[in-house]
């Protein structure tokens, strides 16, 4: 029997969060994913997208089928961010892979698939030139504000690599964020269908939680304490770090895993820091919000 | 890396390496990189064969994560700091902008480490240094070369204290002892760096703990 899942028509962050509860309540067998009614989409609902198909497939054994969304709009921003081109693996979809018409997009940085270490290097070599252009001139961050921007793709990608035991990707745009601030932002969006947090760091950590040892202590440990599966003493400060330059420069980070997301929040937004009792989804999806720059206290304000 | 390190030699190590660490990747991400390029860095002071001291030069890295910060300068101070070091290795970095800054300085805060680095022709102690070892580093730093009692004097502190203190600093490798009685900042050994002085001298007892 075939269940139908209705993408939501804003397929956002809520959008996915939405999508997946659908999913955690379907019985995993063949799945058709509706996607004819959605009107907008973010980097993170598109990677959503990418992340239940898989998630799906690799359940039951078989590609659920994708209903491509009507708008015209909406399927073009797909094409141009390459959603095709990756989706053909993971979906079966009625109509032919469209292929975007020139290799850059207006995007800051296209889907891009996470396997190695090589196509950590591969975003930080390609994104800097856009993340000059964009995060420089559009958002007013100053130059060495561009750099640390690459440090956190790097970083959230490796978290890929090292930890997620699978594939993940990732994707970067930026637009007006009208909903809760009202003006451009920067969103980064990565995800995995991996072991997520709980079960990267369960063989050396979850004894000493006892029975606390949950989704929210996995990523809690991780995101806050730079707590890492390996023992290297100089492991995990990559998450830390993120944290804190997001946190300098007034944006948002949410780390969902499992059945658990803890955020960093400025006062501009009202998510909230941790939930836990959401529907249980594979892996680990990271969304990054940078909003126009503003000096940090103490720094002094260009005019 | 692909071309070797220029090597001179100075006053309190045996060889100065100059070494760019961006010879084999211009972005320094991912612990592999960071670890690529430890192994160069550690093959150039085996091959030294003898004390010295590495300028790690960072004026052609565009990136540097928190990643390859650890793999390259926190593991490379740890190993070349604790007693069972396998040679008498001192580094310090240069060419270091404001945005490698950042993830530089966590990686040094993590471990409790220090790094000497010159910054706009400027010598600079980053890490967690407390603020008296701090001060102690500035005035060895602002001597150059310091014999005990002459720093004693000038910190104002009696001999025993003086030496308690250089030692310190050389135990945590961010000074050199050229003699028993005779200190000096990093920074200076760059400054002998020239040619004809022979070779350079090998540490004294006082400098290997």
């Amino acid at each position: 029997m075939t269940e139908v899942l209705v993408v939501p028509e804003t397929l956002n962050h809520d959008g996915f969060e939405a999508l997946v509860s659908e999913w955690s309540a379907a019985q995993k067998s063949k799945l058709l994913i509706d996607a004819r009614r959605v009107g907008w989409v973010s980097p993170y609902g598109v990677l959503g997208l990418l992340a239940l198909g898989t998630a799906s497939r690799k359940l039951s054994g078989e590609r659920p089928w994708l209903e491509l969304p009507d708008s015209r709009e909406v399927a073009s921003y797909l094409t141009r961010i390459r959603f095709f081109e990756l989706a053909q693996d993971i979906y079966e979809m009625g109509a032919k892979v469209r292929k975007p018409r020139q290799r850059v997009s207006e995007a800051l940085l296209e889907i891009t698939p996470i396997r190695s270490h090589q196509d950590v290097h591969a975003v930080v070599d390609s994104v800097r030139e856009r993340a000059a252009l964009i995060l420089g001139k559009r958002l007013g961050y100053p130059p060495p504000g561009v750099l640390h921007f690459s440090v956190i793709l790097s970083e959230v990608c490796q978290n890929i690599v090292e930890h997620a035991g699978a594939e993940g990707w990732v994707a970067a745009q930026a637009y007006k964020w009208s909903p809760k601030i009202g003006r451009e932002v920067v969103v980064i969006a990565v995800m995995d269908v991996g072991m997520g947090f709980r079960g990267s760091l369960a063989r050396e950590h979850a004894q000493r939680y006892g029975d606390r040892w949950s989704d929210v202590t996995a990523l809690e440990a991780a995101f806050f304490s730079g707590v890492s599966r390996y023992r290297d003493p100089g492991r995990g400060q990559g998450l830390k770090g993120i944290r804190k330059q997001v946190t300098r420069w007034n944006g948002i980070v949410t780390i969902r895993s499992g059945t658990a997301q803890i955020a960093v929040v400025p006062d501009w937004d009202d998510t909230e820091q941790v939930i836990s009792r959401l529907p249980d989804f594979p892996g680990a999806q990271i969304q990054i919000v940078l909003p126009k720059y503003s000096p940090p206290t103490g720094e002094p304000r260009e005019r | 890396m692909t071309d070797p390190a220029k090597r001179g030699s100075a006053r309190g190590v045996d060889a100065v390496l100059h070494t760019s660490v961006a010879t084999l990747f211009s972005n320094l991400v991912t612990r592999p990189t960071g670890r690529a390029v430890r192994v160069a860095i550690e093959r150039q002071i085996r091959e030294a064969r003898g004390a010295s001291l590495s300028i790690l030069d960072f004026s052609k890295v565009g990136v540097i994560d928190y990643s390859c910060a650890d793999e390259v300068i926190a593991k490379l101070l740890l190993t070349y700091g604790s007693p069972s070091r396998p040679a008498q290795a001192y580094f310090m970095a240069k060419g270091v902008s404001e945005a490698h800054r950042g993830p530089i300085e966590a990686v040094l805060n993590h471990h409790r480490i220090l790094l000497v680095a010159l910054e706009h022709e400027r010598t600079a102690l980053w890490g967690p240094a407390p603020v008296r070892l701090r001060r102690a580093w500035d005035d060895l730093d602002r001597l150059g070369q310091a014999l005990v009692d002459e720093f004693a004097f000038n910190r104002g502190l009696q001999r025993s204290t003086a030496v308690a203190w250089l030692r310190r600093l050389v135990r945590l490798r961010v000074a050199v002892a050229d003699t028993e009685e005779r200190f000096l900042s990093l920074p200076a050994i760059l400054d002998s760096d020239l040619a004809g002085r022979g070779g350079g001298r090998s540490l004294g007892s006082a400098g290997t703990d």
